[in-house]
């Protein structure tokens, strides 16, 4: 009786011990800084994780470097103002141009790599925002679309007064090389931070989902919360970068097709898929495809899943993203509807 | 005391244990302080316990009002040529930096039970 009471306690004492022993994490490794017109925090876990982001950071201001407009010693600058002529391309920005024509293609035009010349009509360059006339704009769209581009294996050809601009897919092009790269170095555990463009590694080191909120577009608190792994998450929404004059709000994502902002009811989108060139390409897609269109969008693909928000305030998401779904608090009374 | 009692004793402890855990769940914290970065080097810490107002000038000049009240941060006025600072208004949380580029400035709520890794926006 004494031998078993004496096992008891000693049980209990090691349960007790265990369970005080509490959570403790490893200790993450992190870098802040400035690239594409953004603040970045990357975060990630593991042996040498310091030095990995170290380099991911390095590797961020490479990509910026060479995608630039303005920056004379860019590709893309070249190519821009080539007026005509056949620019050579390294590999990768061949890789990344071939990829936006894959998706303004696959989008029907509404996502289009050749928007520049209408994007800096409006001012959105230089933030000296400004609406341009409809006979400005008429001048500028023959500009844009697809085949304003030519791209051979290592050449790339604009027509003249043609512009390429990467600033819709830089950053989920950046994650997805920053990902690559980190998992290289034997990273397995890390939430990338490139301004409101989230891409993660894996899970939590303790095996957990990344918690990611999504702003309201119209206020700073946050509408919804995904728990996601291994993924990247970004949002497009007009809120982003908006002037008003004479009562009208004019943003920054364009229709390609009118040169005016797309107004299809929706106030923001948030795309999810391993690919963080995929999110981006098509969270601005989808903005100005609007519900239903975007909605057909992702019945025919099904390669990512997105959460929409449109002007009223209700939500629309893709079935993939019931699961780890969830309202903030204060917005229970949002209509959800779930796409299948 | 006999071995019975001292067991009953034992799983009564537990039971109060399991229904306390139950019935008073930890209160969700929010940010209790917040990094304030100039172009990277963290110049003051902020608790957000208590309500405060303070100008931080740039090295360019420029200049962002900080508040903060009610738990929450946020940049209330800013020289900045858009004001995206200011138009992201508070926050109470980590993971939703406050962000003033052209000033180099960053504000980083910390600490407390984190609801959010990232917040995309």
């Amino acid at each position: 009786m004494a031998r078993s009471l004496r096992r008891l306690a000693a049980l209990t004492v090691c349960l007790i011990l265990l369970c005080s022993c509490g959570n403790s994490a490893p200790n993450p490794a992190d870098v802040q800084f400035t690239a594409m017109d953004t603040f970045m925090h990357l975060t990630a876990y593991g042996d040498n994780a310091q030095a990995a982001l170290a380099r991911a950071q390095q590797t961020v201001m490479e990509l910026e470097k060479s995608l630039s407009v303005t920056d004379p010693g860019s590709e893309v600058f070249a190519a821009n103002n080539a007026n005509g002529q056949p620019v050579s391309v390294h590999s990768a920005t061949a890789e990344l141009v071939r990829f936006s024509l894959s998706m303004s293609h696959r989008t029907g035009g509404a996502m289009d790599p050749t928007v520049y010349p209408l994007v800096r009509a409006w001012g959105f360059t230089t933030r000296q925002h400004r609406v341009p006339s409809q006979a400005e704009l008429d001048r500028l769209l023959p500009l844009v679309g697809a085949e304003q581009v030519v791209l051979t294996e290592d050449t790339l050809t604009l027509s003249p007064g043609a512009m390429l601009d990467f600033g819709g897919v830089a950053k989920g092009w950046a994650g997805d090389r920053l990902a690559e790269a980190l998992k290289q170095a034997g990273i397995s555990s890390a939430i990338l931070r490139l301004g409101g463009n989230i891409q993660t590694i894996g899970t939590k080191p303790d095996g957990s989902d990344w918690v990611v909120g999504i702003q309201d577009p119209d206020s700073e608190n946050m509408l919804t919360r995904l728990s996601v792994r291994d993924c990247a998450v970004v949002t497009s929404g007009g809120y982003q970068r908006s002037f008003t004059e004479n009562g009208q709000t004019y943003w920054h994502i364009l229709d390609p097709s009118t040169g005016y902002p797309a107004r299809t009811g929706l106030t923001s989108v948030t795309v999810v898929a391993p690919s963080g060139a995929l999110c981006d390409a098509l969270s601005t897609a989808l903005f100005v495809m609007g519900p239903d269109k975007a909605a057909e969008h992702w019945r025919e693909h099904r390669d990512f899943d997105a959460v929409l928000v449109r002007e009223d305030g209700s939500v629309i998401i893709t079935a993939g993203l019931e699961a780890g779904f969830s309202l903030m608090g204060g917005y229970g009374d949002r209509e959800v509807t779930v796409l299948r | 005391m006999k071995t019975k009692h001292w067991i009953l004793i034992f799983a009564a402890v537990a039971l109060l244990c399991a229904v306390a855990i139950v019935l008073f769940p930890l209160p969700q914290q929010v940010a209790s302080a917040a990094d304030i970065y100039q172009n990277g080097i963290l110049i003051r810490t902020v608790p957000l316990g208590q309500d405060a107002r303070f100008t931080i000038t740039a090295p360019n000049g420029g200049t962002n009002t900080v508040a903060v009240s009610g738990g929450r941060i946020r940049v209330e006025q800013a020289t900045c040529p858009d004001g995206l600072c200011v138009n992201q208004g508070w926050s109470r949380t980590e993971g939703y930096p406050i962000v003033c580029l052209p000033h180099g400035l960053v504000i980083q709520p910390k600490g407390g039970d984190t609801p959010f890794d990232a917040v995309t926006n």
